[in-house]
């Protein structure tokens, strides 16, 4: 696979001040990048082709888009072709499903060439390992392979109880730099006190918390042809189906001023800030900051970085070093 | 095509073919033609299987037409091996039925050479059994069609040709159940025989010496037969879900009295208890002349001490899950049995389809419980009740709610849970989102509100 593409080499549309009809202000103002996005190069399971994504994400004025297919990074290269012609970054990534750790799969997004390459080595490692289609991978082989790369938890629907520990460790060996943890808004049942939960969790191992919409297609009609799939991955007909569909269609990309909406209202930072108010308060800085801090960590990643500043800024392996050239580049750009 | 005779395969007919292709091979009109009945087969194996328990103790079915006899210690009382292979195979000719015996010191021996060898009967001896199995198909060993493609693709055919083959590569390359089969036929590793054991129906016989009017004496006879049941039952740590007796009235005429059980039941004052009703119920003008109590179906219970009095503690699981089966019964024998029944769950997110009845008797289980971490009201309005409802658009919680005639606040409202219904069932209807709501009065209600319409409903109460 050719070095990741650069289509930061011109601005983004919603940077340049002149075409303002085309990207009204109030979008920019909500910077979004989708951050968990499930192409059709993920089997029976994606209903959108990348370039849907891409493009439908570039329509709705998102700062960003990734692509995170299951266990591979094949889905990147139709998005990058898309993707720089529409002049959106595109955010390399993919979906890290792991063996014997079942509460949370790991979104994974290389900051640099090398780290590419690594990540490129450990889907290899993981799919030698297993049957043609499977991929057979542990959380000390993502250690292993993990310098240099930005992580996500995405924190599956069942929740066993020892999930604080997990966490600490967790973060002990991805540092807070590199590690987030997703937050979803999906209409689910009990999802606030869930996301309650886990945001104190989060909040206790000090994980910043990233607003992702886990996209399994780009537009909402695309549920019929998603819930087939389902079906098909399953070997049942759509009336057995039953709770193996989704429950709803909300896993399109929507646009940010709705996510945000949502995100601010919902996420309940109430429960992660730290005043001991028992009412949850929904509405808070908190979640804001987090939108934003996602947005610092899109913009740090490969596309952007290897033409700007060829190697360089990450010659070191320390996270820290990493996380501080981000941040300034996040001022640099966005200020 | 499930089996021809060998003259058909004289002329070509094989295994697989249409009916037609093997009409025409035939060249006759003269062509019986029965249907493949698998069901039927294996009964009739099974009833063999039962003959042959006059040979030894120890028979296994080996579907779809074999039979393994272990006959170790038995050869002698039909005078030696050789002998009792002569004798199965003349018992078995008398019976028309054409045989392919071998007697071998393994079940994988035995099997391939009777199966497999150009001689209908062999006997094959410890010294002989590499001799006799190497020229013999791999496909003799029992191994599935995948490995015997796969052995076939390079060229490997007779279990010879398999045994030559280095024992790492083999395991490295099929697995470990080839070199399993191929260690059981030769002996290396041990092999034992499922033995088949017939069950005898559970039933007791009275016959009157004429004719009896008495319906006491009826009713005191099918008391005693069940007596006898339940001992026998409880002998077998088994309980009885389904009993029938058949009563057969001198008018040639037989009614039948029929009764089914929540959970399996060894207790006879319970059984007897749901019975006796049915028994009162019973005419024989011409007098009963014989009475049959059979169990029909049978499940096991776990031993338990039979109480003193019926108002003892009642103490284990075991006893609760028992009385809460004789509570059930006694329930369906008063107000009948359309009006008890079990709820049974179904695998959707549709509210209204969630669940299903069955007569309580069914033994059906849900199967994998879904939906199981979800909150759902204890009780669902038939029909969704409208509501006048206050609330943040488009999807906030609601603020007031307007329901019956009466106006409530709302003290906690959590959700909302969006269903999106099946959009493969017309009519569709639109997606909902449902909040779980405390009213100001204490009651705690299922509201939601209509995608599309935007129109709010309360759609359950938890009680």
């Amino acid at each position: 696979m050719p070095d990741a593409p650069n289509p930061k080499a011109r601005m983004h549309p919603s940077h340049t001040s002149g075409d303002e009809s085309a990207h009204p202000r109030t979008l920019a103002d909500t910077p979004y990048a989708e951050l968990a996005v499930t192409t059709n190069f993920t089997f029976l399971r994606g209903a959108s082709h990348p370039e849907e994504y891409v493009q439908r994400a570039a329509e709705l004025g998102y700062r960003a888009i990734a692509i995170t297919d299951h266990n591979t990074l094949g889905g990147v290269v139709r998005a990058h072709i898309t993707a720089k012609e529409l002049r959106i970054p595109l955010v390399v990534g993919a979906r890290l499903i792991l063996q014997s750790r079942d509460w949370f799969s790991l979104l994974v997004f290389p900051t640099n060439r090398d780290a590419y390459g690594r990540l490129c080595r450990l889907l290899t490692l993981g799919k030698r390992r297993a049957a043609k289609g499977d991929c057979l991978l542990t959380l000390e082989d993502v250690v292993a392979h993990s310098a240099e790369l930005l992580v996500v938890i995405v924190p599956n629907a069942a929740l066993p109880a020892l999930i604080p520990n997990e966490l600490g460790r967790l973060r002990d060996v991805f540092d807070d730099d590199r590690l987030s943890m997703a937050i979803t808004r999906l209409f689910e049942p009990d999802e606030v006190d869930r996301n309650a939960t886990l945001a104190a969790w989060a909040d206790a191992a000090s994980i910043p918390l990233v607003a992702v919409n886990d996209a399994h297609y780009h537009d909402p009609s695309r549920r019929l042809l998603q819930d087939v799939l389902t079906c098909i991955r399953h070997g049942c007909t759509i009336h057995e189906a039953g709770s193996r569909l989704f429950r709803n269609g909300e896993r399109y990309l929507k646009p940010a001023a709705e996510l945000r909406r949502q995100a601010v209202r919902r996420v309940p930072c109430g429960a992660a800030s730290k005043s001991p108010s028992a009412r949850p308060d929904f509405i808070s800085t908190n979640c804001a900051m987090n939108i934003r801090a996602k947005s610092v960590r899109t913009d740090l990643l490969p596309c952007s970085i290897s033409k700007r500043s060829p190697g360089k800024a990450f010659a070191s392996d320390s996270p820290k070093e990493l996380a501080a050239s981000c941040s300034i580049r996040f001022t640099t750009n966005c200020a | 095509m499930a089996a021809c005779c060998d003259r058909a395969e004289a002329r070509g007919v094989r295994v697989g073919l249409s009916i037609e292709h093997a009409v025409s091979l035939i060249g006759s009109r003269f062509v019986a033609i029965l249907p493949f009945t698998p069901e039927a087969d294996r009964t009739a194996l099974a009833a063999l299987g039962r003959w042959a328990l006059h040979f030894t103790p120890v028979v296994a079915l080996h579907p779809p037409d074999g039979l393994l006899l272990d006959i170790a210690g038995c050869e002698h009382l039909f005078g030696g091996e050789s002998s009792m292979l002569a004798l199965l195979a003349a018992r078995l000719d008398r019976l028309c039925l054409p045989s392919r015996i071998a007697i071998a010191p393994t079940i994988g021996c035995a099997i391939a050479v009777a199966r497999y060898h150009a001689a209908p009967h062999n006997n094959v001896s410890v010294e002989q059994v590499a001799e006799v199995l190497f020229p013999l198909p791999v496909t003799a060993l029992r191994i599935d069609d995948v490995t015997a493609d796969t052995l076939a693709e390079i060229g490997i055919h007779t279990i010879g040709q398999v045994h030559r083959i280095p024992r790492t590569d083999l395991a490295a390359r099929f697995g470990g159940e080839l070199l399993r089969r191929l260690d059981a036929a030769l002996g290396l590793v041990p092999e034992h025989v499922e033995p088949h054991r017939p069950v005898a129906p559970l039933s007791e016989f009275h016959d009157f010496d004429g004719p009896v009017t008495n319906l006491a004496v009826v009713e005191f006879v099918a008391h005693e037969l069940l007596t006898c049941i339940v001992e026998r039952l409880s002998a077998q740590q088994h309980g009885a879900r389904i009993l029938e007796y058949t009563i057969r009235h001198a008018d040639r005429t037989q009614s039948v009295v029929r009764q089914s059980l929540t959970r399996a039941n060894q207790n006879l004052a319970h059984i007897w208890s749901v019975l006796h009703p049915q028994f009162q119920r019973l005419q024989s003008p011409f007098g009963v002349e014989s009475i049959r109590l059979e169990v029909v179906a049978s499940d096991t219970v776990s031993a338990h001490q039979i109480p003193l009095w019926r108002d003892d503690v009642i103490e284990s699981r075991g006893d609760t899950e028992r009385a809460f089966g004789e509570l059930i019964d006694r329930m369906a024998q008063r107000f009948g049995n359309a009006v008890v029944f079990a709820a049974l769950r179904v695998d959707t997110y549709v509210p209204e389809q969630a669940y299903t009845t069955r007569p309580h008797t069914d033994t059906q289980t849900d199967k994998g419980a879904p939906n199981q971490n979800v909150n759902r009201p204890s009780r669902l309005f038939e029909e969704p009740e409208p509501a006048r409802v206050l609330a943040i658009v488009p999807d906030g919680p609601p603020a007031r709610v307007e329901w019956r005639g009466a106006a409530f606040g709302v003290q906690f409202a959590r959700g909302p849970e969006r269903l999106a219904l099946p959009w493969w069932s017309a009519p569709v209807m639109p997606a909902r989102d449902y909040f779980e709501v405390q009213l100001t009065n204490g009651r705690f209600v299922w509201l939601f509100r209509e995608s599309d319409s935007g129109r709010w409903f309360v759609h359950g109460e938890w009680a």
